[in-house]
């Protein structure tokens, strides 16, 4: 009902506008609203008729030149790249809620976070040796920590593969010494690797694939071993060892002779330009998760200690100190080992 | 410029000054100030506010200039809308409440250089009444009667249809006749004089 009158009244409105007809021309067309129309009409005439404003001479004269002198000023979004723009715009509905400190704090808050979605996308590209790779790894570190146990192992074995690749790309670049750190991040997963089997129970398939990284682990050494100055040599060729007794001792825990491997890695050994085996500083937040020590010289066959060692002055059995005072100390712990030492534990981020 | 009619240099000008060509703004602010002004002036109240408030408009105007402009983009109705953004955004830091009784107060001194005594005081009445209504009864009355806008010039700046607008005209009209009333007691001869004196 009432939007029927409103239509009538917009239409009497209209043809009073349009000045064709009087006031009471038009009302004699709808008698039964006539009392009411009577008074709206003559208010919106009596709006209608509202005198004209203008603003002061003033203004009317100084206006536009103030008006273009300004517009330097906020046309500066101009020169922003087109979605700070139009944040920096917003919609012409909606900016009168923002004052141009909030609209400037929004920008900046915008560029942080541009620039930190950057920062973690270049880390996740980072290779080894490169100032974000200890990003990347932390990056992997808190993915591991995030997922569920089920994800874990995968998560674990798919960080392992990737190593794989990084060590072919370094092989590529001619970058050895960063071989050494790439290798240590594969053992480090392999030990969760291994440890995880060992907890979880094996998944045929998912062993079969573990496998197939090793293997790929262990061909990608051999190519590396190739190409290696010969300093590099013997430390990759004790890595490629290592990895082939994991691999027999994996598909064999029974092999006994395999439970301890006697070579460092190439991780823990490698060095190209120096003579003396050096121990490989792996990412500082990696290496924190994952003290390994090389075996004593006196007993290198003895077996990795079966208890983490928290306190780096107090070697557990079959472990010493590596001697260098400085480096820090290791704990052996060849993947697929059965008797993984607990420090591969200490790899598994917590979950929180 | 008659109310409502459209420039026909709008679009050329529009072209011009979404490449940054501030002359070409300028000459739209020349071509809009005034009715932008008019528009402003009958909401707060207050000639040098109106004054700041219709600058305003124009920057943001600039600052929100689309990057390209087609047919059916309305320069006048985009420029209204801010407006009327920023005097929601007024109101809402500050809401009037004037009577028509005590509007004589208001603007001691304030009367506008290029009007008669008798038009200020209609003035300040229509600008107490209007300022008695909720804002989206204040824009339709404004935007209809005293921009002289079309029902579908209204529509597409307050983004409502045409259908509504009619509704929402009615319902802003019934409310003013509601308001003085009010105010004169309930006396319809009281209220027949408030218009009789709105019209002279």
């Amino acid at each position: 009902m009432e939007d029927r009158t409103a239509q009538l009244l917009a239409d009497c409105i209209d043809e009073l506008e349009k000045g064709q007809l009087t006031l009471d021309q038009i009302l004699d067309r709808y008698p039964e609203h006539r009392a009411e129309f009577e008074t709206l009409l003559g208010l919106a005439a009596a709006f209608k008729q509202a005198p004209e404003v203008k603003p002061s001479l003033r203004y009317r004269l100084e206006g536009r030149r103030s008006l273009t002198n300004s517009l330097s000023e906020h046309n500066a979004t101009e020169r922003l790249p087109g979605f700070l723009a139009r944040i920096m715009k917003l919609n012409e509905a909606k900016t009168y809620r923002f004052s141009p400190v909030f609209a400037r704090a929004a920008v900046v808050v915008a560029i942080l976070i541009f620039t930190s979605v950057i920062s973690v996308n270049a880390a996740w590209h980072a290779m080894p040796g490169s100032n974000l790779y200890p990003v990347k790894i932390g990056l992997e570190t808190l993915q591991l920590s995030l997922a569920s146990d089920e994800k874990d192992l995968d998560l674990q074995m798919q960080f392992a593969e990737d190593r794989n690749d990084d060590i072919l790309q370094l092989q590529q670049a001619g970058r050895y010494d960063d071989i050494q750190i790439a290798q240590a991040d594969f053992d480090r997963y392999a030990g969760m690797v291994s440890t995880g089997f060992q907890q979880n129970g094996a998944d045929p398939s998912l062993e079969q694939q573990w496998d197939e990284t090793v293997k790929k682990n262990i061909s990608v050494l051999e190519a590396v071993l190739e190409k290696a100055p010969e300093q590099a040599k013997p430390a990759i060729e004790r890595a490629i060892e290592n990895q082939q007794n994991s691999f027999v001792n994996h598909n064999n825990p029974n092999n006994e002779q395999n439970v301890a491997t006697e070579s460092p890695s190439v991780s823990e050994t490698a060095t190209v330009g120096g003579n003396d085996p050096i121990v490989t500083e792996a990412p500082q937040d990696t290496l924190e998760a994952t003290p390994t020590v090389e075996p004593t010289t006196d007993d290198p066959k003895a077996k990795p200690t079966q208890k983490p060692t928290k306190e780096k002055n107090e070697p557990t059995k079959g472990s010493t100190s590596s001697g260098n005072s400085s480096g820090p100390e290791k704990t052996k712990t060849p993947p697929g080992n059965e008797q993984a030492s607990e420090s591969q534990n200490k790899d598994k981020p917590n979950k929180p | 410029m008659p109310r409502g009619t459209r420039n026909p240099d709008e679009k050329r000008l529009l072209d011009r000054a979404v490449h940054g060509d501030k002359e070409a703004f300028g000459d739209l602010y020349e071509m809009y100030m005034e009715q932008v002004y008019r528009y402003i002036y009958y909401r707060v109240n207050d000639p040098v506010e109106a004054e700041d408030l219709t600058s305003t408009v124009f920057l943001r105007a600039w600052e929100s200039l689309p990057q390209s402009v087609d047919d059916q983009f309305n320069f006048r109705a985009w420029v209204y809308r801010i407006a009327h953004n920023l005097i929601i955004d007024r109101h809402r830091m500050e809401k009037p409440s004037v009577s028509i009784d005590n509007m004589d107060s208001l603007h001691d001194g304030e009367r506008l250089p290029d009007v008669t005594h008798e038009e200020n005081e209609t003035i300040r009445q229509i600008q107490a009444i209007i300022q008695r209504l909720d804002p989206e009864y204040q824009q339709v009355l404004t935007c209809r009667f005293i921009m002289g806008l079309s029902h579908a010039e209204t529509a597409k700046i307050l983004k409502q249809s045409e259908v509504y607008i009619r509704v929402l005209q009615y319902r802003a009209l019934k409310k003013v006749k509601e308001l003085l009333l009010q105010e004169t007691g309930g006396d319809g001869r009281s209220h027949r004089a408030i218009i009789s004196r709105l019209h002279r």
